[in-house]
């Protein structure tokens, strides 16, 4: 496999964007990411499009075709790829992959969605097995983790709150963000009980936008003088399905970050910051352990010492991470690199990371028989 | 008991119900090689293929709380809130099921759950008969 570098990234702001398709969104997200790299349309040779639920919402299909030609770029291979939450950050794996052949020396990878409504309401991921045809809801499979996790070690609501608390802080910081406001450990636990011990500020919030970023092998990255930011790991794995699974973390996330760690030959201990998917609080409290940043039932003490804030020992979320940014379903494993990509470069401004050098980003997507049905993992490297 | 038969499973095989067993139960699947135990019953034990073969055991009437929730907002037709939880089954299964007859307030991990088998409309109107569970 070949180095591959992140030469060119953009994203619009995260929120409602009812007056625009999807097409506009991405467009905006693909010429960010072409200025950034210096490069022109035509020199796209591969484009990858996540998007999850373009189909079920707004009754488009094959988006990437969509969104790319609005700047130009075609008669190419276009690959449109639907991974749940993941759906992004696969796309940008298959770019990273496309390079790293040596099929091809520059690919783009959008992800793009759109799931705010004005009715609002919740994420509709269909029937298809028997929890939700029974009435699983979103909220609360998290919250079936966060009772146990409660239960197995002993911490309070108050404890889980400090996440929202954190993110919603970073978020403050960041204008591409969705929520700017902070908000109190008190208005968390105040706001309506959607699914106990999940209120509406422990949930992330339904999100329009895009994110894209552009690989190139070294050779054209040396050419664009842009040899900054090298993807170490790329990661996707998929979950076990056994019965009895774990109710108090995700095995899955234990594999596929044991599997990146190996292939960037680094540990938790060398992440200057990370990007994890924090859908709902108890998910970025149990993303401290299956990543390696802290014990089993001992994730709280990242947040209670600050190690998580910003200027704190290891960053998670200086974004606002999916509780404050938003989550745009297929947009956000992008939204995560871009993130990353900034990070690196030392261009994110009030919520930089003094002398970031590794970056981590975690998507984890969908919901199977107790397990989740993606992750991916993407290791990136200032040079 | 009889009314309950004419209305189908929520989903085909996951329960056996009157006439064919006077007492229903839900239904899971074995497989004949390795003994891992499924719910819904698959077809194909994903980890012997083709070396065993699963067979239909019925799941006991009693099992433990293992985790739980209840929904207070959501969108569907369902009325709010409701109560739902992972039980574990001496089968050594962690199957998804609603809850009813309970206190929301005195639910634990852990508890002594039996099942329970009722009819209920789903959205689209079709009349299926679905399992809970709830404290013994």
């Amino acid at each position: 496999m070949r180095d591959v570098y992140v030469v060119g990234v953009g994203m619009t702001p995260l929120g409602r964007h009812l007056d625009k398709r999807l097409r506009d969104l991405g467009k905006v997200a693909c010429f960010s990411a072409l200025k950034d790299a210096g490069l022109e349309p035509k020199d796209i040779q591969a484009g990858f499009c996540g998007n999850a639920l373009a189909p079920a919402i707004q009754g488009e299909t094959g988006v990437g075709q969509n969104v790319f030609w609005e700047v130009g770029i075609n008669k190419i291979p276009i690959l449109n790829i639907e991974n749940a939450c993941c759906s992004g950050s696969s796309a940008f794996r298959e770019a990273w992959l496309t390079v790293a052949s040596g099929l091809y020396d520059v690919a783009i990878a959008v992800g793009v969605e759109k799931t705010y409504t004005e009715k609002g309401g919740m994420l509709d991921i269909g029937k298809p097995d028997l929890d939700l045809m029974l009435g699983l809801v979103l909220p609360a499979y998290f919250a079936f983790v966060a009772n146990r996790y409660i239960q197995e070690f002993g911490i309070s609501k108050e404890d889980l709150a400090l996440v929202a608390v954190k993110n919603r802080f970073h978020g403050s910081l960041n204008p591409y963000s969705q929520f700017r406001q902070p908000v109190t450990v008190e208005e968390v636990i105040q706001s309506p009980m959607i699914s106990d011990p999940i209120t509406r500020l422990s949930c992330c919030p339904l999100s329009d936008g895009a994110a894209a970023a552009i690989l190139v092998s070294k050779e054209k990255a040396e050419k664009l003088g842009k040899k900054t930011v090298k993807v170490a790991a790329s990661i996707l794995q998929s979950g076990s399905y056994d019965n009895p699974m774990n109710l108090s973390n995700w095995d899955l996330n234990i594999r596929a970050s044991e599997e990146a760690y190996n292939r960037a030959g680094i540990g938790p201990e060398d992440i200057d910051l990370a990007e994890v998917h924090d859908c709902f609080t108890i998910s970025e409290l149990v993303h401290y352990e299956s990543l390696g940043f802290a014990k089993k039932g001992e994730g709280v003490r990242l947040l209670k010492d600050k190690s998580t804030y910003i200027g704190g020992k290891v960053p998670f979320n200086v974004s606002g991470g999916l509780l404050a940014k938003g989550h745009p379903v297929g947009c956000t494993g992008i939204a995560q690199i871009v993130e990353a990509v900034w990070q690196l470069r030392g261009e994110a401004n009030k919520r930089q990371v003094e002398n970031a050098r590794v970056a981590m980003t975690h998507t984890m997507g969908g919901v199977k028989e107790g397990d989740c049905k993606a992750v991916t993992i993407n290791i990136l490297k200032r040079e | 008991m009889e009314k309950i038969n004419q209305v189908p499973p929520i989903l085909p095989g996951i329960m056996v119900l009157p006439p064919v067993s006077e007492k229903p139960y839900l239904v899971a699947g074995q497989c004949s090689n390795c003994g891992k135990t499924f719910f819904p019953k698959k077809e194909i034990c994903p980890s012997c293929f083709d070396k065993g073969e699963v067979r239909e055991i019925p799941l006991s009437q009693r099992g433990k709380l293992a985790t739980f929730t209840i929904v207070r907002r959501s969108l569907g037709a369902k009325k709010l809130p409701y109560a739902m939880g992972y039980i574990e089954t001496p089968e050594n299964l962690r199957i998804f099921a609603l809850l009813e007859d309970c206190d929301f307030d005195r639910l634990t991990i852990g508890m002594e759950m039996e099942v329970v088998f009722e009819e209920e409309e789903l959205e689209e109107g079709r009349k299926v008969t679905i399992y809970k569970f709830r404290p013994v």
